[in-house]
């Protein structure tokens, strides 16, 4: 079946806490989700533009670096995370926003894409670890929650 | 701003560059005064994470230094661990090696020169702006970085901070299958690259150079990559043992990361320009042919068209990829074996921005007991200052707006990485 809706965990696993956006993908593919949702990790956000054309509804889950405690979950516009990126374009790559907006500008994706972006706060990632600290860990469910409210319910009950 | 007759030209954020750092540039008149790159990203205490632990672990450890040379990294730590073991690669596993370093080479070539660099030359602040007037250019940017991605992802496990590398090889080889599925989007990047190439021969270039000592590996029949001896246009031609003979690095109290210098001689320059002076009779033939069908010579010593260089090198390494790719014969084992035992081992590779030194003692108890990894980025600071200060008295004669955007392009030409060298940018200029 074509994908509608594709999940997209962005971060990198050797960064602790970083890694919780694909985190939250591994655990909605254990939990199962529907046959039309396409599940992706994505390290690089220059590979982004790619993955926006050929769904109606991106849901993008990616840990955020905050002044406030970590472990909290929330659902962000395009323009605020926007409000929010240090650094759009840099030598290590794209930033979110700005892998939105080439995707628009270059026609990959359509102006009716619903975009919805999904964070975790967390502590500035200072140690090479593989595994997420607590706080974090325990907000992967309220994540995979607000992700299968975003993408209306669609879970199965027959896991990938 | 100018106050009693002093004029400052202020940019409090460099944009395009990695890291934190900032520049400034005061003048009196067209005379310099001071050109200062302060570089304010925290240092990252890497060799001090690295004693005590194994040499196996070295690879992995130092590709965490940088996200988009993580290969680099990986590479010169192998090389130089492996030259304390006495362990060779060679054969299917060192093209294997060719073949990842030709992926790191294209993700971070390309995405410097459609994403960083072009828009500097074209005129828009950056590449969102340049994708509404050039769309069709930055989406072929952003498919040639995704091949290179996927080279990357197949040969190292995955697309950033590959995980496949090891002393002595890899933990898995892929399949000719694996490979042979890159091919098509290979074939369609090198073609796009030459086209690529051909766009950014048109662009306008300032009219500056300068007298660059450029220092570089060189081997015997290969563009290099990972083996070679260092050499440059001014009589060095050195075994990678002895680096530390003939280069210094010091600590300048403006910077947190160390600047280097060729003992007694001072700044050089490492990078794509430098290497291609010095091997330019080592490219491929379709990368020559289209390098003088450009009208990029040698010597060339404008630090401008190392936007050129980077485009040569990048067609380069699609034809590399796509040959490799094409007579690979999956190797019957993945790696060499290798016994740690105590020694000091050095390697030097070339990192997308220049050579990336790393040396490794290994004491008797068989853990590391100090490690020295000296970057391209502040290998190339002191050349990026002596830039600035020839450039300084045209952007006297500018105003505000121009001298901060050739002063900004001037830093870009080099396409640093503060964090990797942080082991760097806010722009000040301040003219009497």
């Amino acid at each position: 079946m074509k994908p509608t809706v594709r999940v997209i965990g962005l971060g990198q696993r050797v960064a602790g806490d970083d890694g919780v956006g694909l985190a939250v993908v591994d655990e909605l593919c254990s939990r199962g989700v529907a046959d039309d949702v396409d599940l992706v990790a994505v390290s690089d956000a220059s590979d982004l533009p790619w993955l926006l054309g050929d769904v109606e509804t991106v849901v993008m889950v990616d840990a955020a670096s905050t002044n406030g405690p970590s472990g909290q979950v929330l659902q962000l516009s395009l323009d605020e995370l926007r409000d929010a990126e240090v650094r759009p374009v840099s030598t290590h790559g794209l930033g979110v926003v700005a892998a939105v907006e080439l995707a628009n500008l270059l026609n990959l994706s359509t102006a009716e894409l619903k975009v919805h972006v999904v964070c975790i706060t967390i502590e500035q990632p200072r140690e090479f670890t593989t595994t997420l600290s607590s706080r974090v860990s325990a907000a992967v469910p309220v994540a995979v929650d607000l992700v299968f409210e975003l993408i209306g319910g669609k879970a199965c009950t027959n896991p990938k | 701003m100018t106050q009693r007759g002093l004029r400052t030209i202020k940019v409090d954020y460099l944009a395009r560059v990695e890291g934190e750092g900032a520049l400034t540039i005061k003048l009196r008149g067209d005379e310099v005064q001071q050109v200062e790159l302060r570089i304010f990203e925290p240092p990252r205490f890497f060799e001090a994470f690295l004693r005590g632990r194994s040499p196996m672990e070295a690879p992995d450890i130092t590709a965490r230094i940088c996200g988009i040379c993580p290969v680099a990294y990986q590479m010169s730590a192998c090389h130089a661990i492996e030259d304390a073991l006495g362990v060779k690669v060679d054969g299917p596993l060192r093209a294997l090696r060719r073949l990842l370093y030709c992926g790191e080479w294209i993700e971070s070539h390309v995405l410097h020169m459609f994403m960083l660099h072009a828009p500097d030359f074209l005129g828009y602040a950056d590449a969102l702006t340049m994708a509404k007037d050039h769309p069709d250019r930055v989406k072929a940017g952003l498919r040639m970085k995704k091949a290179g991605n996927a080279i990357v992802s197949v040969v190292g496990g995955r697309e950033i901070h590959p995980i496949n590398v090891r002393i002595g090889g890899f933990y898995r080889v892929p399949s000719k299958a694996e490979l042979h599925k890159l091919l098509d989007e290979l074939k369609w990047s090198r073609d796009a690259s030459l086209d690529s190439l051909t766009w950014m021969a048109g662009f306008e270039y300032p009219d500056f150079s300068r007298d660059y000592e450029f220092v570089a590996l060189t081997h015997a029949d290969e563009y290099p990559f990972c083996e070679g001896r260092l050499v440059s246009n001014k009589g060095m031609n050195i075994a990678v043992r002895e680096y530390d003979e003939y280069f210094v690095e010091e600590h300048v109290e403006r910077s947190t990361a160390l600047q280097s210098s060729i003992k007694a001689r001072g700044e050089y320059l490492c990078g794509p320009l430098a290497r291609i002076n010095l091997n330019f009779d080592r490219l491929s033939p379709i990368a020559r042919t289209a390098a003088k069908e450009i009208g990029f010579g040698i010597p060339c010593t404008n630090p401008f068209k190392s936007l050129m260089a980077r485009g040569i090198e990048t067609l380069q390494v699609f034809d590399e990829a796509i040959g490799r790719i094409e007579s690979y014969e999956p190797p019957d084992r993945s790696q060499v074996k290798a016994e740690i035992r105590p020694g000091v081992g050095y390697g030097c590779t070339e990192a997308p921005r220049g050579i990336l030194y790393h040396r490794y003692r290994i004491g008797p108890d068989g853990l590391i007991s100090d490690a020295k990894i000296v970057p391209p980025t502040s290998q190339n600071q002191k050349s990026i200052e002596g830039d600035l200060r020839s450039i300084a008295p045209r952007l006297a004669a500018m105003s505000q707006d121009d001298a901060t955007w050739l002063a900004e392009q001037t830093v870009r030409n080099y396409d640093p990485c503060i964090s990797c060298s942080t082991h760097f940018l806010k722009l000040k200029i301040e003219r009497e």
